[in-house]
């Protein structure tokens, strides 16, 4: 699913009017925050809440844009820009879109940049564009400390590449070079 | 050719290392070039950092140049995080014209890691530390990137750094044999302060890639000089110090003078170890490197 991270809240509240609407897509928001967690931002927002199917595939918007001072959304880039266009109105995004997740448990780590040149195949299954803050396509880093990486409290995707190569018996290619795409 | 080129493997190479200003005043800096060149009978290169824990320094080409014409043979660092391709080899392109031709080719810290005043600049990162220096390479057969001549081949003696404190160790084994195959002519470590961990390296690396690197490396010295110093290092990536190096700083009557002694110590060990010699960062005390190479 699409990564969200929410806005600073506080920030966009001073953003807020006297008729407010937070519009939610049903998709990629409820898979990164509870229910509960989505309700309580209406609170805050002080707004009306509206669910939409999936925005991203250009559902009707049953909203009169006129009716509203602010129009919040709660969705990917993606979805905020449609909700922008088919309403042909402002609106302010309440999240960031940080990239393609997985979730093991409670955690969404984010394995995907969605970077349109996928490297996997040379990275034994693992992405550094993504999990490496440095994309580094030659890692590790200078910075690896037991294994985690320098500047986030993640594990080294180099170090985990690496182990996975040697599993793969890819030394030669381990060893080598990664050069990226130059023309 | 460089005189660090020149005399690489041959003598036993000591650099220094300058920090460019932190605005246009350069008066200053050119009191520390002054000084420096007395040290030039010494000296093999001074290294010139490039935003170094990227926090704005002047830049490192600009610095080089002033180097250059000052007499002092630099060691042009360049990072990938600023920079990409082009910005990378137009830079290199400008260094050559200028004379210069030792660059430590490096990947960079990132915009966001602690020490940064800029934790939101985009890290560029469109090569890394290998991918330059393979650029440097195909610049010395007189080719770009992309393989388009260039109107003569640059002559550099391409550097890399070397991490020996990164745990696990393999992973930096792996990308120093890989940045050797790229075309490395010399290793520039981190501040070490064990010798331990010099060795530690040094073993693992021949018993893995059946090859020893010795003397190809510059082992990197930063002269302690206060308890607080030692603190604050032991938060960097990387950095080891042992509680009884810093014990001795901490009871120390002479906390310069004892940081001295540690960091003489560790030039006799890379001599034992049969390095290619010593790398050191006054961190601006440039009496500190003076007393160095007194006892060198």
């Amino acid at each position: 699913m699409i990564t969200l991270k929410l806005k600073n809240i506080d920030e966009i509240k001073g953003k807020t009017g006297d008729k407010n609407l937070l519009i939610v897509c049903s998709l990629c928001p409820y898979w990164n925050f509870s229910k509960e967690e989505v309700e309580e931002l209406g609170v805050k927002l002080d707004s009306e809440v509206v669910k939409l199917p999936t925005i991203c595939n250009y559902p009707e918007i049953k909203v009169d844009p006129e009716d509203y001072d602010r129009i919040y959304v709660l969705a990917c880039g993606a979805g905020s820009q449609v909700v922008s266009e088919v309403l042909d109105t402002e609106i302010i995004p309440v999240a960031d879109t940080t990239g393609i997740g997985v979730k093991r448990g409670d955690k969404i780590l984010e394995y995907c940049s969605a970077c349109g040149d996928c490297v996997l195949e040379k990275t034994a299954g693992i992405c550094p564009i993504k999990r490496c803050p440095k994309s580094l396509l030659n890692g590790p880093c200078g910075g690896v400390r037991d294994g985690k990486c320098e500047v986030d409290d993640i594990d080294c995707a180099w170090i985990l590449i690496d182990k996975r190569m040697k599993k793969f018996g890819k030394w030669d290619e381990l060893i080598g070079t990664r050069i990226p795409r130059l023309k | 050719m460089s005189k660090l080129s020149k005399n690489f493997g041959k003598e036993f190479i000591v650099t220094g290392e300058v920090a460019p200003p932190r605005g246009p005043d350069l008066k200053e800096f050119m009191h520390e070039v002054e000084e420096f060149k007395k040290l030039m009978n010494r000296l093999y290169g001074v290294n010139v950092v490039d935003i170094p824990g990227a926090r704005l320094l002047m830049s490192s080409l600009a610095a080089s140049i002033l180097l250059k014409q000052n007499g002092i043979d630099p060691i042009y660092q360049l990072v990938c995080r600023d920079r990409n391709q082009l910005a990378l080899e137009a830079d290199l392109i400008g260094a050559a014209a200028f004379g210069i031709e030792n660059v430590l080719a490096l990947t960079g810290d990132h915009p966001s890691c602690r020490s940064s005043d800029h934790p939101k600049a985009k890290g560029v990162f469109d090569l890394d530390s290998a991918t330059l220096i393979k650029t440097m390479k195909l610049m010395n057969q007189g080719k770009d990137l992309v393989g388009v001549d260039l109107n003569k081949p640059t002559n550099f003696f391409i550097g890399a750094a070397l991490a020996p404190g990164a745990t696990p160790i393999e992973g930096e084994i792996h990308k120093t044999k890989r940045k050797l195959d790229a075309g490395t002519d010399f290793f520039q470590t981190q501040a070490v302060f064990e010798s331990s961990m010099m060795w530690d390296f040094l073993d693992k690396y021949e018993s893995l890639m059946k090859e020893d690197i010795a003397d190809k490396i510059l082992m990197g010295l930063v002269p302690l000089y206060s308890y607080g110093m030692v603190q604050f290092l032991r938060t960097m990536p990387g950095i080891v110090i042992s509680e009884e190096t810093g014990k001795r700083i901490k009871e120390a009557d002479d906390p310069v003078e004892e940081g001295i002694n540690i960091a003489s110590e560790l030039i006799d060990m890379a001599r034992e170890m049969n390095l290619a010699g010593v790398h050191i960062m006054p961190s601006g005390k440039i009496e500190a490197l003076m007393r160095l190479l007194e006892s060198i």
